[in-house]
C-alpha cells in the first residue's frame, strides 16, 4: 500500500483513539498497534526502503537483519516501539492482568512518538482520507 | 481467560463499538467487532467444554502468555487450547462443537474483512460495514445463546 494511504488509515486511527475512554485499554493498545504499524509503513516507504507491496505488519515477523537493515536508516526506535506494543497486547487485550489503563497510556505515547518521527521523513503532502 | 473476563471484555468492547461511527471510524469499530466476537465465541467455547478457561493469555498459539508466581512476571507456556485467536486452522477448527458452527463461520467472515480493510486499501462501502455488522451480530447472537444455555444442540 502507497505510503499516503498508510497516512490516511493511521491518522483516521488516531482520530478514532481520540474517542476512547480509559477503560477501553484493549482497544486504545490494539488501535495504538494498527496506526504505529501504518506510520512505520509511512516512514519505510517514504524514505524508499520497502516497495509498496512490502508492508510491515508486525515486529515479530521482521528478521534480525531486517530490523538491522531498517534500524540504521530510519532508526530501532520504530520497530522498539512496535515490539513493545506487541508484548501489551497478550497480557491487556487478551489477557486480564492489572494495569490495562496504564498500559493505554504507554501505547498511545509510543504511538506519539512513532508518528513525530514518521512525519519528519515526509514531506507537507496532504493525506488522502 | 475466564467467562466472566471475556463477558466483560466483550462488554466493554462493544460500548465503545456503540460509540464509533462505522463509517468514519471503520479501522477501529471494525477491530472491536472482531475482538468483542472473539471474546463471546471463546467464552462459548469454554462454556460447552471444547476450550479450557484459564488465567493464560493466547500469543501465538499454541504459546500462551501465563502471569509467574511474583506480581509483575510472566512466562511463555504452551498449553492446550484456552482462548482462540482466530478461527482457522484445521486444529482450531475441530474444536468447534455444532452449536457453534454458525458464529465460527461468522467470524472467518469477518476475519476476511481484516487484512484488505484494516492493513490494505480496500475501498471502505455501506455494503462491507452491513456486511460486518451482520457477522458480529450471528456471532454474538449465537455465543449468547450457547451460554444462556438455549443452544446444546445448535440454535
Amino acid at each position: 500500500m502507497k505510503a499516503q494511504s498508510h497516512r490516511a488509515k493511521a491518522e483516521r486511527l488516531g482520530r478514532s483513539l481520540a474517542k476512547c475512554r480509559p477503560g477501553d485499554y484493549e482497544m486504545i493498545i490494539d488501535g495504538a498497534m494498527l496506526a504505529v504499524t501504518h506510520w512505520i509503513n509511512v516512514a519505510l516507504h517514504t524514505v524508499a526502503l520497502t516497495d509498496d507491496d512490502s508492508d510491515v505488519v508486525h515486529a515479530y515477523f521482521e528478521t534480525a537483519f531486517d530490523r538491522q537493515h531498517l534500524g540504521l536508516v530510519v532508526g530501532t526506535e520504530f520497530l522498539d516501539g512496535l515490539e513493545e506494543i506487541e508484548t501489551l497486547r497478550p497480557l491487556h487485550a487478551r489477557g486480564n492482568v492489572a494495569g490495562g489503563e496504564a498500559a493505554a497510556v504507554r501505547a498511545l505515547d509510543i504511538l506519539q512518538g512513532i508518528r513525530e518521527k514518521a512525519l519528519a521523513f515526509v514531506s507537507d503532502s496532504p493525506a488522502t482520507d | 481467560m475466564k467467562i466472566e473476563d471475556h463477558l466483560d471484555k466483550a462488554e466493554r468492547i462493544g460500548g465503545l463499538r456503540n460509540r464509533l461511527d462505522p463509517a468514519d471510524d471503520y479501522e477501529l469499530w471494525y477491530w472491536a467487532s472482531l475482538s468483542a466476537g472473539m471474546n463471546l465465541f471463546n467464552a462459548a467455547l469454554h462454556h460447552l467444554g471444547a476450550t479450557v478457561a484459564e488465567d493464560c493469555f493466547a500469543h501465538n498459539l499454541p504459546v500462551y502468555i501465563r502471569p509467574g508466581a511474583a506480581p509483575g512476571t510472566f512466562e511463555a507456556v504452551i498449553r492446550p487450547f484456552g482462548d482462540l485467536e482466530h478461527v482457522e486452522g484445521e486444529e482450531a477448527e475441530s474444536l468447534v462443537p455444532p452449536s457453534l458452527a454458525i458464529a465460527a463461520a461468522a467470524l472467518r467472515d469477518l476475519e476476511a474483512a481484516r487484512d484488505p480493510g484494516i492493513r490494505g486499501d480496500m475501498k471502505i462501502t455501506p455494503e462491507l460495514i452491513d456486511g460486518v455488522e451482520a457477522a458480529y451480530v450471528r456471532v454474538a447472537g449465537i455465543a449468547r445463546l450457547v451460554l444462556d444455555g438455549d443452544a446444546a444442540d445448535g440454535p
